[in-house]
């Protein structure tokens, strides 16, 4: 009989279950996944070095394009280093409204993350329903920042301005009806908080929904319990954070146990997983959006009832309002020198972390007190996690490839930067 | 008792080359700080620490790629982000942000080819540090 080698596949660049453009070397042995070596970098852009040639304020942006899946969770641990190091406070309002946002985006990211791994797995159906509940709130987004992906709306000091007060609305066009209109702008004559809160009512009602389509599906179950376990020891030694090691049963979120912004004043559970497989993970999810939900009911309530300001008076860091500029010879001058040279941070350095939907991402700031950074440093939590891929693949069958890569939940911008 | 920790470079006063490491331990809730300098600024040297955390292998072949620093004991110490190939170390400060080859398809050829980079430098703000008075009522001049 002839002696059987192992041998060496590529997986991806282009694969449509590698989330982006991730080339994985597998080294199979028959259908056994003997050696995982993943290559990135087909996506390095060099954020960090682009930083270090940008203001500070001209930055915002680019954390958007990181992980292009949670976008303003990024601009909010930028905005955390940069307050950090000038000390600036930022408005209680601002506060909560980031809080907001950043469960929004949480909720964003885990429909997709849910809804792409079981799409992988082969289940086509969630990602159509996940996808529908995104696009509300890719709408709140628009809503806020006038972008439905890139919103580059947190600034150091607050955010860009204040929730707006009315919806945008579906017009008539001959595609849509009277009658469609009626059903789709329902939910959009008042504000972007009382959509929002309309949104929040419907939603555990959808969670739901999933958890039928999977949580008990028998093939879901087949393709992810005791997939890609990791015990707790080995997720905390591979630098694992968020969902990937409170599915392992680690109790840790930045958000309670080092708490930033104002989640010290809201009301949340953290759940934890107990095998610390794909499913585990899966469940952890599941229940983070439940709690976001219940996160964002509480913010909504706030904001209702405090208006106030939501950027920084400190026209050093934060523009003057258009009034006061055009009226104010001082204001001017302040608006001028911050869009042309921009602000200056004190000399030093700040590291700032938050909870992302991934894990923790945080951004390492070090200043020499010129209007740019010396020196910028992602720690973005898909390249913690895409390094423990090679110990989670081994001993798998090549199927479960695609269930791991899900699990982790890999947006390759935000692992390559 | 340690878990998330990641490496980091900057150009620094003083020796050129060092590895900043974060370190948080989830019993303490604490988060610590470590810069390690390397002695030799033509070829860098320095220890790794992958032994002691498992998680930093990858940070260490990104600061290895990145900034050549060279990691003694690491036994995997390959370019991790940047091209097939590669030449120099990009985020040194002395390496232009526009590098210095362009890759396009050349129809003669029939190929992909590298060419030198045909971008001029350009700096849209210039880079300003400011004198500690800078703009207060009693400092004009």
């Amino acid at each position: 009989m002839a002696e059987i080698k192992n041998y060496t596949i590529n997986f991806g660049p282009a694969h449509p279950a590698a989330h982006g453009v991730l080339r994985l070397v597998l080294e199979l042995d028959g259908e056994v996944v003997v050696r995982a070596d993943p290559h990135i970098g087909l996506l390095h852009r060099g954020t960090e070095k682009l930083c270090e040639t940008r203001t500070w304020l001209q930055s915002v942006p680019y954390m958007d394009r990181l992980d292009y899946m949670s976008m303003m969770c990024n601009e909010h641990a930028y905005c955390l280093a940069i307050e950090k190091l000038l000390g600036q406070e930022v408005p209680i309002r601002a506060q909560y409204i980031r809080v907001m946002m950043d469960e929004v985006t949480r909720i964003l990211n885990h429909l997709l993350n849910v809804g792409a791994q079981a799409l992988d797995i082969g289940a086509m159906t969630m990602v159509l329903y996940t996808f529908r509940e995104r696009e509300d709130l890719f709408d709140v987004y628009e809503a806020v920042s006038g972008a439905r992906m890139h919103a580059a709306y947190y600034r150091p000091g607050g955010v860009y301005r204040d929730l707006p007060n009315r919806m945008p609305q579906y017009q008539l066009n001959k595609f849509k009806s009277a009658d469609d209109l009626k059903v789709l702008n329902k939910a959009r004559d008042g504000s972007l908080l009382d959509f929002l809160d309309d949104f929040t009512q419907r939603f555990p009602g959808y969670v739901d929904d999933y958890e039928t389509l999977l949580t008990d599906n028998r093939i879901w179950k087949q393709r992810t319990v005791d997939i890609g376990v990791v015990s707790p020891e080995r997720a905390m030694q591979l630098g694992m954070t968020g969902p990937m090691l409170r599915g392992s049963g680690v109790e840790w979120d930045l958000r309670k146990k080092q708490p930033y912004e104002v989640y010290d004043k809201l009301d949340f559970d953290i759940p934890v997983g107990t095998n610390g497989d794909c499913y585990d993970r899966y469940l952890v999810r599941i229940e983070e959006m439940r709690q976001s939900n219940r996160i964002v009911r509480q913010c909504i309530a706030w904001l209702r009832a405090n208006p106030g300001p939501v950027i920084t008076d400190n026209h050093k860091v934060a523009p003057p309002s258009r009034e006061a500029m055009k009226s104010n010879m001082e204001e001017l001058i302040h608006h001028f020198k911050l869009f042309t040279e921009g602000m200056h941070v004190p000399a030093g350095e700040a590291y700032a972390a938050i909870e992302h939907p991934k894990g923790e991402f945080g951004v390492w700031a070090v200043s020499d007190g010129a209007n740019k950074p010396y020196r910028i440093k992602l720690r973005s939590p898909g390249f913690a996690h895409l390094a423990a891929v090679n110990e989670m693949m081994t001993g798998h069958m090549i199927a479960d490839v695609t269930a791991i890569i899900g699990t982790i939940d890999l947006v390759l911008g935000d692992t390559d930067r | 008792m340690s878990g998330i920790d990641y490496l980091e470079h900057t150009n620094w006063q003083g020796k050129r080359f060092a590895a900043v490491i974060q370190l948080i331990s989830f019993t303490h809730n604490w988060r610590v700080r470590v810069r390690v300098f390397a002695e030799d600024e033509t070829f860098p040297v320095l220890p790794s620490v992958t032994s002691i955390w498992n998680g930093a292998n990858w940070y260490e072949r990104e600061a290895f790629d990145l900034y050549g620093i060279h990691f003694d004991g690491h036994n995997d110490l390959r370019r991790m982000l940047t091209d097939y190939g590669f030449i120099g170390h990009p985020f040194r400060k002395d390496f232009p942000i526009s590098g210095y080859v362009e890759m396009r398809y050349d129809a003669g050829q029939k190929r992909v080819i590298y060419q030198p980079v045909t971008i001029e430098p350009r700096e849209v703000t210039p880079r300003i540090v400011r004198e500690s008075q800078y703009g207060k009522a009693n400092s004009r001049g």
